[in-house]
């Protein structure tokens, strides 16, 4: 078992590579050390991730590990009733495992970290199914992301810096997936959201959108403030998990939640600290109503919208809601809002995908959309599909950035849609790859995203059959908007500059090689949750992913993770899905896809007339869409200025009050000679006006209050 | 008549404060020699306050006895722990001000020595439990004070600075003074401990008799002095001036050593005087102070652009988040202030050191507080920029930090005593919470300002010499260790409210 008692290296790693560039990068190391160490750092934690996996599945393993290691006092059973009762000490890093075969699961303590009275929290890691996929999902990607930055920062001068926050992102993400308690995952929350902040911020000189005058830096502060609107939530949160729990260990609160539910009041307090979550998760994966810093959030360079905010920080939200299934599926008001805010934001960003310019905001909202599936997703019950969708979103979204970034690598820099067209020749490695990935969102079989979308669509439609609407529209405007995209940038008539054409040039090796895995990937991935009844028809394992996933839910309390289970989270009364709705509701789902696509490529195979017409057909609801309805313009003036306001007027009255005891202080200064003027001036009495109420009011509580 | 017999226990008791006050008189004695510039003013000092924390180690491990001298010296272990903290501050107000002292036109042996007299009034104001010994522990570090605001008599900042320190402080003191007349008329004692007999007999038998009305008079005339002292909203504003204008180092001495002592008192008078008596009353005060503290601070804060007025609102906020704990009035509270203080020391340092360093690149010195002087300050100098950016995030209390461990304890003292049903301080963790949240926004815009601005013209160049290197690094890796390691320190500080109290109680029963 040396893999899972490495654990603690996982997140390690990155950070040891963090510091080495952040303080030698940039003076004493050459690009190529600084890209090797950057590079290397993940790549350990990758291995080591892949190791633990494997030695995680092998449940034997497992069992004979607990068996010989009863004689060993650093291994214990962990059974999940006593939680936390397992008595732990301090520890050195990686001698204490609790083994959990039946889960499998695995608990490794670092250290008590924080023990007030009787409640003690430690530093601890755990690796479940769900962690784990987590893991090998931001090691992967992350390497194959570092790989493709070494290529695409190849000419900037902060090269160094920019692989020492990517590789503190890493350090931070790890931290998060692998966390055993609230706390430990808090600081993996906190930490990736600084660094998406400073990497977004990365080309601070540069202003990133003229229009609404916001540089770089600002859409860096932006996306740090919605997130700390989030945060509050989630601390909240944590605050009345630690009250009402009396722990912030996730098995021992866990544990006690169907306890809670039978106390007077305990309903209410579970929905409450599940909405309170539920707007922490709203704040980091980019839902409804804190979404619109994640468009803004595209500053960053492209690779780190691919690894932060495509593929990894942002699913964040999602994971942590999972994570807490328990909590949530005893809280059924908050997971009917869960749903209905992912399919209202699922809608609302993919309607304004449809009418973006820029190739990276497109994208976003796309990201922004799909994320609204995962919730959607984890809304009706079928957590363990969000996470298939976030694995597969991983995939394919992190390949589209990583396409997009070739494109305006190739372009120099070109982020317009409309002054693309016919790359097809010139990028044709990226063409392909980005061709894969706009089949796997569109859901097209069997590409990734078919198999995952299909199955949310359908959980929700046996859950709620309005939300399978709102789905199954969206995903029509997916396949529209990324065949729009497809088409104005590879395809279609050449509106490219003449100067920017001369210099097109496909990517180096270091960003195909990522390109090329990526997109088999996303074409393949989805086979890890075929369905029961098209893996029966076509000898293929059945729900893999899905299957992998179950023991974590079902031990949350959620029947099961496949298909065949729905509805039993939220209560019985639904019917069994029989094949024949699953077949109706797979062929919908492809129908709806092709025909976004055919939509797509009327509209834009041609010339770009007809989309003009249906523009100025649509009048002023297309000016609404493309507007982004007017969200950031409505937080500006509703929230934003009465705040600003508001902390100048605190300001000026502060300094009111010290101006008037400045002018007091040099009037005080000639009491010996002026006892009597000095009652004469109005400073004085202005100022022993200020302060006298302040100790009048005081005194007069305490004696007559 | 029995004399009071003074045996060897005593006089160890007193080390640290004899220590101090032989270290001052040296270097008193210096300042009229030839060596009364550069390093030896320095190195004895750092002598002084290096024996006053081996002496201060001996009690602490040797404490067999508490009390000494009729009870007006007690080296109990809140006294202990805040004399560590008040001569840390010292250490670090030392160090950091060697490079001052090279430029400022002040006589260094004189402003050390004023320093270290400054760190034994707060050690004596620490260490007592008698009212009169706690005022001459005040009077002690507050002249001292007002001197070291002014010691650069030819920056007029300065003088303005030092002026209003002193008429304000005098100002609060005579609350303090008339406060503590109010007490001891009410109970005829300046002892807290007999005190507390007497408060228990004068609300426990009569209810709210005249007396008790005194007795409130007098504690409130203390909170209001005590809080001018804190720079508690609606009391605080001396502190953003003199903040400015005092020497960097003195500065970040003064807000760290000045306000653990005055917490300290208020903490005492509160627990130990008044024990169970009259708590909904107190609480309620505090909790008021604490929330517009809070809320106050970090609103004005959010507007400034001169680091030194920003960390001076963002003290107050501070004294807030502070004030919530001494209001919980629990184990909990009290330990989690002494935790606070113990961070708070750390980043309030770090901070003004750096704040210091960068000010000293322009000519006159006391002008170089502006936000955009630290503008690409994370390419011209890295390690100091992620020094300062170490500070900012601990301040915001963002994991793993000691600001946020320290945030965590307040917060759990206030929802500890929320949930037995007290709606004041589900208020107070709630604004509490939602303040450190808006917060981020000002202190972050230090490290947007090194990280993503450009300077105007040239990037400075910032000299740090090895004291005000050893300074900060000190600081960057106290903040991380107390912030993954908070146990040691944190058990130093358990139960400490109990054994306060139990104090009280013994003596009562």
């Amino acid at each position: 078992m040396t893999f899972l008692s490495l654990l603690w290296l996982i997140p390690l790693l990155p950070l040891i590579g963090f510091v080495i560039n952040g303080l030698a990068g940039k003076r004493f190391m050459p690009r190529g050390l600084v890209a090797l160490v950057g590079c290397g750092a993940v790549l350990g934690s990758f291995l080591i991730s892949a190791g633990a996996v494997l030695e995680l599945t092998d449940r034997e393993g497992l069992t004979d590990l607990l068996r010989t290691g009863a004689a060993d006092s650093h291994l214990r059973a962990d059974p999940p009733e006593t939680g936390l009762g397992v008595v732990i000490g301090p520890a050195e890093p990686g001698d204490k495992l609790m083994v959990d075969p039946s889960i499998p699961r695995v608990r490794q303590n670092q250290w008590s970290w924080i023990a007030v009275g009787d409640l003690t929290v430690r530093w601890g890691y755990t690796l479940d199914p769900l962690s784990a996929l987590m893991l090998l999902i931001v090691t992967g990607v992350g390497l194959l992301i570092h790989v493709y930055s070494v290529g695409y920062m190849a000419h900037d001068e902060g090269f160094a810096r920019f692989f020492a926050y990517l590789n503190l992102f890493m350090a931070m993400m790890l931290v998060l997936v692998l966390a055993d308690n609230f706390l430990v995952l808090f600081v993996g929350w906190e930490g990736v959201g600084l660094c998406s902040y400073l990497l977004i911020g990365f080309n601070y000189r540069d202003m990133f959108d003229p229009d609404r005058n916001m540089s770089c830096a600002d859409a860096g502060r932006k996306a740090f403030i919605m997130n700390r609107i989030g945060d509050f939530g989630f601390m909240l949160g944590m605050l009345l998990i630690l009250v009402s729990f009396g722990s912030l260990d996730f098995v021992a609160v866990f544990a006690r939640v169907l306890e809670a539910t039978q106390t007077p009041g305990g309903q209410g307090l579970l929905t409450a600290i599940a909405l309170l979550l539920f707007l922490g998760a709203t704040g980091k994966s980019a839902q409804i109503p804190l979404y619109v810093w994640l468009p803004d959030a595209m500053a960053g360079p492209t690779p780190v919208s691919a690894l932060i905010h495509a593929a990894t920080m942002v699913t964040a939200g999602v994971y942590m809601l999972c994570r807490c299934a328990a909590l949530f599926v005893h809280a059924p008001v908050a997971l009917a809002t869960v749903a209905v805010v992912g399919a209202a934001t699922a809608l609302l960003a993919g309607l304004i995908a449809c009418t973006q310019h820029d190739i990276k905001k497109i994208l976003a909202y796309s990201t922004v959309s799909q994320l609204g599936y995962m919730f959607l997703a984890a809304g009706v019950g079928a957590f363990s599909f969000a996470i298939f969708h976030v694995m597969t979103h991983a995939f394919f979204k992190a390949l589209l950035f990583l396409g997009a970034g070739a494109v305006i690598h190739a372009l120099s820099g070109e982020q317009d849609i409309r002054r693309m067209g016919r790359l097809r020749g010139a990028l044709p490695w990226t063409f392909v790859t980005v061709f894969v990935a706009a089949l796997a969102l569109s859901g097209v079989p069997p590409f990734a995203g078919f198999f995952s979308k299909d199955s949310i669509l359908a959980a929700a439609f046996f859950e709620e059959p309005v939300l399978w609407g709102v789905g199954a529209v969206t995903a029509g405007l997916t396949a529209f908007y990324i065949w729009r995209l497809v088409y104005k940038t590879f395809l279609s008539t050449d509106r490219v500059h003449e100067e920017v054409r001369s210099h097109l040039h496909e990517a180096p090796w270091s960003m195909r090689a990522p390109l090329v895995i990526l997109a088999m990937l996303a074409a393949v991935g989805g086979f890890l949750g075929v369905p029961e009844f098209l893996a029966h028809l076509l000898h293929l394992p059945a729900e893999t992913l899905p299957h992998f996933l179950e023991p974590v839910f079902r031990e949350a309390g959620v029947a099961g993770g496949g298909l065949g289970a729905l509805g039993h989270a939220t209560g019985p009364g639904h019917a069994v899905p029989s094949e024949a709705s699953e077949w109706t509701l797979l062929a919908a789902s492809v129908i709806i896809a092709l025909f976004g696509i055919g939509v797509a490529h009327f509209f834009y195979s041609g010339t770009g007339e007809r989309p003009r017409r249906l523009a100025a057909i649509m009048g002023a609801l297309y000016d609404l869409v493309l507007n982004r309805f007017w969200v950031d313009e409505l937080y500006e003036a509703a929230i934003l200025r009465p705040f600003r306001f508001l902390c100048r007027a605190a300001d000026a009255v502060d300094r009111f009050v010290v101006d008037l005891a400045v002018n007091a202080t040099a009037i005080v200064t000639e009491i010996a000679g002026h006892v009597l003027k000095l009652f004469q001036t109005g400073a004085v009495r202005s100022y022993a006006l200020s302060f006298f109420v302040g100790a009048v009011a005081l005194l007069a509580w305490l004696v007559l209050g | 008549m029995t004399g009071i017999v003074i045996t060897g226990a005593d006089w160890a008791m007193l080390g640290p404060l004899l220590t101090l006050a032989g270290a001052a008189c040296v270097l008193l004695l210096v300042a009229g020699t030839g060596a009364r510039r550069g390093r030896v003013p320095h190195v004895l000092a750092l002598a002084g306050l290096g024996a006053a924390m081996g002496s201060l180690a001996a009690v602490a491990r040797g404490a067999s006895q508490v009390s000494t001298f009729g009870g007006m010296l007690v080296m109990d272990r809140p006294a202990v722990f805040m004399s560590a903290i008040v001569l840390a501050a010292a250490l670090l107000g030392v160090l950091l001000s060697r490079q001052y002292l090279e430029r400022a036109p002040a006589p260094a042996a004189e402003y050390l020595a004023l320093l270290l007299l400054a760190a034994l009034g707060m050690l004596v104001m620490a260490a007592t439990n008698n009212l009169l010994v706690m005022f001459v522990g005040l009077e002690v570090l507050s002249v001292a004070l007002y001197v070291l605001a002014g010691i650069t008599r030819d920056w007029s900042r300065s003088l303005e600075a030092a002026m209003k320190y002193f008429l304000l402080g005098a100002f609060s003191t005579g609350f303090i003074l008339y406060g503590m007349a109010f007490l001891y008329g009410a109970t005829g004692t300046l002892d807290l401990m007999a005190m507390g007999r007497s408060v228990r007999d004068l609300t426990g038998a009569q209810g709210e008799s005249g007396a008790a009305v005194m007795l409130l008079a007098g504690l409130g005339l203390m909170i209001i002095g005590l809080a001018f002292k804190v720079a508690a909203v609606p009391f605080h504003w001396w502190a953003p001036d003199v903040y400015e204008g005092s020497p960097t180092p003195v500065t970040a001495f003064m807000a760290v050593g000045t306000k653990g002592v005055a917490f300290l008192a208020l903490i005492r008078v509160v627990t130990v005087a008044f024990g169970d008596a009259l708590v909904p009353r107190w609480t309620v005060v505090l909790g008021v102070l604490a929330l517009l503290s809070m809320v106050v601070g970090n609103l004005v804060a959010l507007t400034q652009r001169n680091v030194k007025r920003l960390l001076a609102y963002s003290s107050v906020a501070h004294a807030g988040y502070l004030l919530v704990a001494v209001a919980a009035g629990s184990d909990l509270g009290t330990s989690a202030l002494l935790f606070y203080f113990a961070s708070y020391l750390l980043t309030t340092l770090g901070a003004f050191g750096i704040a210091g360093l960068v000010a000293e690149t322009t000519p006159s010195g006391d002008e170089g507080y502006g936000l955009l002087r630290y503008a690409g300050l994370s390419r011209s100098h890295p390690a100091l920029a992620l020094a300062m950016a170490v500070f900012m995030v601990s301040l915001i209390g963002v994991p793993p930090t000691s600001g946020f461990v320290g945030k965590y304890f307040i917060f759990q003292a206030a929802v500890a005593r929320a949930m037995e049903g007290s709606t004041l301080f589900l208020v107070l963790a709630v604004v509490g919470i939602l303040t450190s949240v808006v917060s981020a926004a000002y202190y972050l815009r230090v490290i947007v300002t090194m990280y993503m601005q450009e300077p105007d013209g040239e990037p400075l160049v910032v000299r740090a010499d090895l004291n005000s290197s050893v300074a900060v690094t000190a600081a960057v890796v106290g903040i991380l260790a107390l912030g993954l390691f908070p146990s040691p320190l944190y058990d130093l500080t358990r139960n400490l409210h109990s054994a306060l109290q139990a104090l009280a109680v013994l003596l009562t029963g």
